[in-house]
């Protein structure tokens, strides 16, 4: 507390006692009495006097005669008990000793706190009179005091308000007051210029649904909550805003509080951060797109590549064959002495051989529409090992199989991977004289399933390695190869995304390794979903 | 005159050399440029009619310019199932006579070769 508190004052200052008496030589006698106290004692001499005295100043205690002639003591206590500033002043009545029970009873009854009789006792005058004297003093000090408190919780509240004030006219944001219906009573200076007017009082009575956009007003309410909504402002401009509504009780009905912020800028970021990320989306899925094309042109130049070399083999592998009928029937016609049927039978020989490589060539470069499914490729290489062990003799030929457990299913064509897994192990096969023993693996790895082919042959040549995917290389042309073996498992591979390779070690065998991806089927999965 | 016939088609090769072992000439055939080369050893061939494409890593070409290096009077026939630049380059410096494509005409090829015959004589 900054200001001394009153109680200090009124133990310094005086408190007024009023005598009132018609005769001087009684207000004398009681004056002196009372001196001790060192009190300030103001004297009257009739009641009307201590009325107007009364007008004047506050009194700690009265002393009032009783027998006064115009307005009696009695008479005079009942005026000053009608006063609202004196109703309580303590009234000790001075009456003579001889008063009857009934005279103090009304004395007591307009409100006299006490009697005296005189003469009077000096001590027990003093000492009654110095009750009240202390009486009024801490009534007086619980007076300022609680006064001083009614002024200190003003004068805090006029700051708060003071304070309030300054933050809603500096805030940023609109702060508004509306009635329940949504007319504006109040609102800040940055709500009256969010909706593009001057100074506040050109929105009070405005209503609050007449700023929305036309395409918000439908499904708006004025309920408790935040929204964003557009709004139209004064000058036509469409602006944002985060509008924050609290609906409360009042005295009479419902009043509703907002909070209104411009967000036009965020809202245009989160636009143009969305137009953004699409773009982003958009040319990520161009590059993707570009770069299928792109793999897909690869491919198909390698294959066109692939088909360059394949024209030629097949020129040479089609017009070897024609030659040699061609050769071998102009000999005979030349010399009718030439065994005929020898003729006949090498010209046969010859067309069937082209024919052969005719039928090789069309299931090389047959477009199929290769349509793949969720394989089980551990049981599909089960199935080609039966099948093998069927027609290349299980006497002579023996394929164990290593399978990695919790293979995933992959996508494949199953016919084509069988004819792969089949062409290898019928080579493998071959490729050994006496009893072969082929191993199949298979192994799962994270993007990659690979199986493996491993024969324990005489092994391949470092040489023929290199070529030994080309179209029309054969090592077993003698036994009736085309060439195409290999080229057409390359390319069925190829075709699902994979790789082939082969390793081999001469007198050691062979191994051939295909890579199949494992991501295949989700992708495949996808492709069909897009279709 | 001494003929070397060189293809891995094993008719073709059987059926020309009747041709000409019929005409008078004296004639070898081999399967591969390997072959050929060893024949040629003792053999010296005057003609040889080969095959461009051969299978065992030495192509017909190759196995010309070989055999031109020990004789560099050797005449050269070419077949070929596939004719292309690419050979047009591979036979500069060879005395190569003609290339036939096959399916060759036989009767042009028999004529040709009686002409290099009586050239020789």
């Amino acid at each position: 507390m900054r200001e001394a508190p009153l109680a200090l004052d009124t133990a310094v200052e005086k408190a007024n006692i009023l005598l009132v008496d018609d005769r001087a030589d009684k207000l004398l006698a009681i004056e002196t009495v009372l001196e001790e106290l060192g009190q300030n004692i103001v004297k009257a001499t009739s009641g009307m006097e201590a009325l107007r005295l009364l007008l004047r100043q506050d009194f700690a205690v009265i002393l009032l005669d009783v027998s006064m002639p115009g307005l009696d003591g009695f008479e005079t206590a009942a005026l000053i008990r009608q006063r609202a500033r004196s109703e309580n002043t303590p009234i000790i009545f001075v009456t003579s000793i001889n008063t009857t029970d009934t005279h103090v009873s009304r004395g007591y009854s307009l409100g006299a706190v006490d009697y005296i009789f005189s003469p009077v006792e000096p001590e027990i005058l003093r000492a009654k009179v110095g009750v009240f004297i202390d009486l009024y003093r801490k009534t007086e000090q619980v007076r300022y005091q609680s006064e001083l408190l009614r002024r200190e919780a003003e004068e805090r509240a006029a700051n708060l308000e003071v304070r309030l004030h300054s933050l809603l006219n500096h805030l940023d944001i609109g702060v508004f007051r509306a009635t329940e219906s949504g007319s504006i009573t109040e609102a800040n200076p940055a709500f009256t210029r969010l909706l593009g007017f001057a100074v506040p009082d050109d929105v009070a009575g405005m209503r609050l649904e007449q700023f929305l956009h036309p395409g918000e007003r439908e499904g708006f309410r004025l309920v408790s909550g935040a929204r964003d909504i557009r709004f139209v402002r004064q000058d036509g401009r469409e602006v944002w805003v985060q509008l924050t509504l609290t609906v409360n009780p009042e005295r009479n009905g419902q009043v509703i509080e907002g909070l209104a912020e411009d967000v036009t800028d965020r809202k245009a970021r989160e636009h143009d951060l969305k137009h953004l990320n699409e773009t982003l989306e958009r040319r990520v899925f161009e590059r993707t797109e570009a770069l299928r094309i792109s793999q897909e042109h690869l491919r198909r130049s390698e294959r066109l590549a692939s088909l360059g070399t394949l024209a030629a083999g097949i020129a040479h592998e089609i017009n070897n064959p024609l030659n040699a009928i061609v050769i071998t029937a102009r000999y005979a016609l030349k010399n009718p002495k030439f065994d005929r049927d020898k003729a006949f039978e090498t010209i046969c020989n010859e067309a069937m051989r082209g024919g052969e490589i005719v039928r090789g060539i069309l299931r090389f470069a047959k477009e199929e529409k290769v349509t793949k499914t969720p394989t089980d490729l551990n049981e599909l290489i089960k199935h080609t090992r039966d099948l093998a062990k069927t027609y290349l003799g299980s006497n002579r030929l023996s394929v164990e199989l290593e399978l990695a457990e919790n293979l995933p299913p992959l996508m494949l064509n199953s016919t084509a991977i069988e004819q792969v897994l089949f062409n290898l192990i019928n080579n493998a096969a071959e490729a050994s004289q006496g009893e072969t023993s082929v191993v199949v693996r298979t192994h799962s790895g994270s993007e990659v399933v690979r199986v493996e082919v491993r024969d324990n042959g005489p092994g391949i040549p470092e040489d023929t390695l290199p070529r030994i995917f080309d179209p029309f290389f054969s090592t077993k042309r003698s036994a009736g190869g085309t060439g195409l073996g290999l080229s057409i498992c390359h390319g069925i591979i190829l075709e699902h995304g994979g790789s082939i390779t082969v390793d081999s070690q001469l007198g050691q065998g062979t191994v051939f390794s295909i890579q199949l991806p494992a991501a295949s089927v989700a992708q495949g999965t996808m492709k069909e979903a897009a279709v | 005159m001494r003929v070397l016939l060189v293809d891995d088609d094993k008719t073709c090769n059987e059926f020309l050399a009747l041709f000409l072992k019929d005409e008078g000439y004296e004639v070898r055939s081999a399967l591969s440029a390997g072959e050929a080369l060893a024949i040629a050893e003792s053999f010296a061939p005057e003609l040889v009619v080969a095959d461009w494409l051969l299978k065992d890593g030495i192509d017909g070409a190759e196995m010309a310019h070989q055999l031109s290096a020990r004789d560099p009077s050797l005449r050269v026939i070419f077949t070929t199932g596939s004719p292309s630049e690419q050979l047009r380059e591979q036979i500069r410096g060879l005395r190569v006579v003609e290339v036939y494509q096959k399916p060759i005409e036989i009767d042009a090829l028999l004529a040709q070769i009686r002409g290099l015959r009586a050239e020789a004589a």
